[in-house]
């Protein structure tokens, strides 16, 4: 049974055999149409009673419809393609060996000049962008150079070896110090591999302060290089080491030193 | 299996058996194919893909039904003729309003040409009576011409009509014949008269429930017709 507040399923076989004989008003026909959509028991019989209704029009005596009746119509339907046929007009047909058309040709010109171009286009401003990133890499290597070359030049400059702090550790290296200008470079070469994410830490020691210099990241062979700040209060300091830290840094040391060297001993 | 173009569509030969033109400037401009060995659905289909040949093919085989039960309701003239036009329109415009599962083509096609033949005739009824004529109440002499019948034809005049259809209408003709006097009369008032459910409760002075009844019991006595039944459990 539908859910109709308007027509039950009895009520609905009359009307939809009245409906399929077109004898029913506008306002039957919607109730019929209705329920049929809601209620798929009572569907089958609107279906049913209106192919019978078609087949009692093939009962009355047959002629022949005149013959421009044929001509009118098949002239409107020339006037109103179907929007498949006319998609199937536009578009070209390799299958059938038709010549492109002049305006087809033009426009398929036009269309892969136009997608050439902003392909052009995209790739130059990749090429650009790249560029943009080197110079920027360039200055900032020859900002550094220019720092260690002013340490390397200063006329106060202390150089001094740093020693492995233990014997299974085989690197070496040198730190430079320039008082003068409160900077310094630290060179390490044979570093032990570092974990995922470390990095080496450089402290100044004095007792049992330490403070950071800065940080280290070698390359795989264990070298590497890397600009130090040297505390105003140098001369305090007992000593230099680098330990193993978190790539983002410690505020105090975590584990053993690897390398260092004391601060007092005269310049080699 | 072989493909076949029908105008942009490609499909297998061996199905509908289209070689249908358009391929070419030297290519027919009408079907070069056995018009029998397609079924109605099938060219349908065509027609929902744009084919106009299609199209005309089922103009072919229909177009006389079509025209006839409109110049049944309405009288031969202009008006019938639109109703053959607006009727193939209608299937050339929404070729997805008959569905194949729900029935057969003819009779889809003679119930829309129905419809609005039917919607003709009564919007042509209302400018008569706006015209100040006196209402057509019906009389004792349109009853005696209803009840000395409509004038239905076996289809023995109609060489075009398909062996089955044929035997279809020789079937139901029999069976409209042979249905109770109360019962065969509303619906021929309804459908051949083009009578609303009122009208025929008016001139037959029955309830207008009575009416529909016996419109239904009459509608369910012809698909008992073993032709019509068939059709139906083939689905």
């Amino acid at each position: 049974m539908a859910h109709d507040a308007t027509l039950t399923c009895l009520e609905f076989r009359d009307l939809a055999a009245v409906v399929a004989l077109d004898a029913g008003e506008p306002e039957a026909e919607r109730l019929v149409e209705e329920h049929a959509r809601m209620c798929p028991a009572c569907r089958p019989w609107l279906e049913q009673f209106r192919e019978t209704a078609g087949v009692l029009g093939s009962l009355v005596p047959q002629l022949e419809p005149p013959q421009h009746v044929r001509q009118e119509l098949f002239e409107a339907v020339a006037r109103e393609p179907r929007p498949f046929a006319l998609l199937r007009r536009l578009l070209p047909r390799r299958a059938a060996g038709r010549r492109l058309s002049p305006a087809w040709l033009v426009a398929a010109a036009s269309l892969a000049v136009a997608v050439a171009a902003l392909g052009w286009v995209a790739m130059l401003q990749a090429q650009i962008s790249q560029l943009q990133s080197s110079a920027l890499l360039v200055s900032e290597r020859a900002a550094r150079f220019d720092r260690v070359v002013t340490v390397l030049a200063s006329d106060k400059l202390s150089v001094k070896p740093l020693q492995p702090a233990a014997a299974s550790v085989n690197s070496n290296g040198y730190v430079f110090l320039d008082p003068a200008s409160g900077t310094g470079m630290l060179m390490c070469h044979d570093l032990p591999p570092l974990g995922q994410g470390q990095a080496y830490q450089i402290w100044f020691v004095r007792g049992n302060d330490r403070v950071s210099a800065g940080m280290l990241w070698p390359n795989r062979s264990g070298d590497g290089y890397t600009m130090i700040q040297i505390p105003p209060d140098l001369q305090s300091f007992d000593s230099i080491g680098l330990t193993v830290e978190p790539g983002t840094g410690s505020k105090w040391p975590t584990t053993p030193r690897v390398l260092g060297t004391p601060l007092n001993q005269s310049d080699q | 299996m072989s493909a076949v173009r029908c105008g942009g569509y490609t499909g297998p030969a061996v199905e509908l058996g289209l070689t249908f033109g358009g391929g070419g400037s030297n290519a027919p401009a009408r079907p070069a194919f056995e018009p029998a060995s397609i079924d109605d659905a099938a060219l349908v289909g065509l027609v929902a893909r744009g084919d106009a040949h299609a199209l005309e093919l089922i103009y072919e085989r229909h177009s006389r039904g079509v025209y006839s039960i409109a110049v049944r309701l309405l009288g031969d003239g202009p008006v019938a003729e639109e109703v053959v036009q607006e009727t193939f329109l209608k299937l050339w415009r929404h070729p997805s309003a008959y569905q194949p599962a729900r029935g057969r083509l003819l009779p889809w096609l003679l119930g829309v040409a129905h419809h609005h033949a039917v919607d003709l005739l009564r919007r042509r009824q209302l400018e008569q009576r706006h015209r100040a004529a006196p209402p057509s109440v019906p009389n004792g002499d349109d009853l005696a011409d209803a009840l000395d019948g409509f004038g239905l034809t076996s289809g023995e005049d109609d060489p075009q009509l398909h062996a089955g259809v044929f035997d279809l209408r020789h079937a139901i003709g029999r069976a409209l014949a042979g249905l109770p006097a109360e019962q065969r009369l509303p619906l021929e008032l309804a459908y051949y008269r083009g009578m609303t459910q009122f009208e025929v409760s008016r001139l037959l002075e029955v309830p207008l429930g009575t009416v529909k009844t016996r419109m239904r019991l009459a509608l369910q006595q012809l698909r008992k017709v073993p032709e019509l039944a068939d059709l139906w459990s083939e689905r």
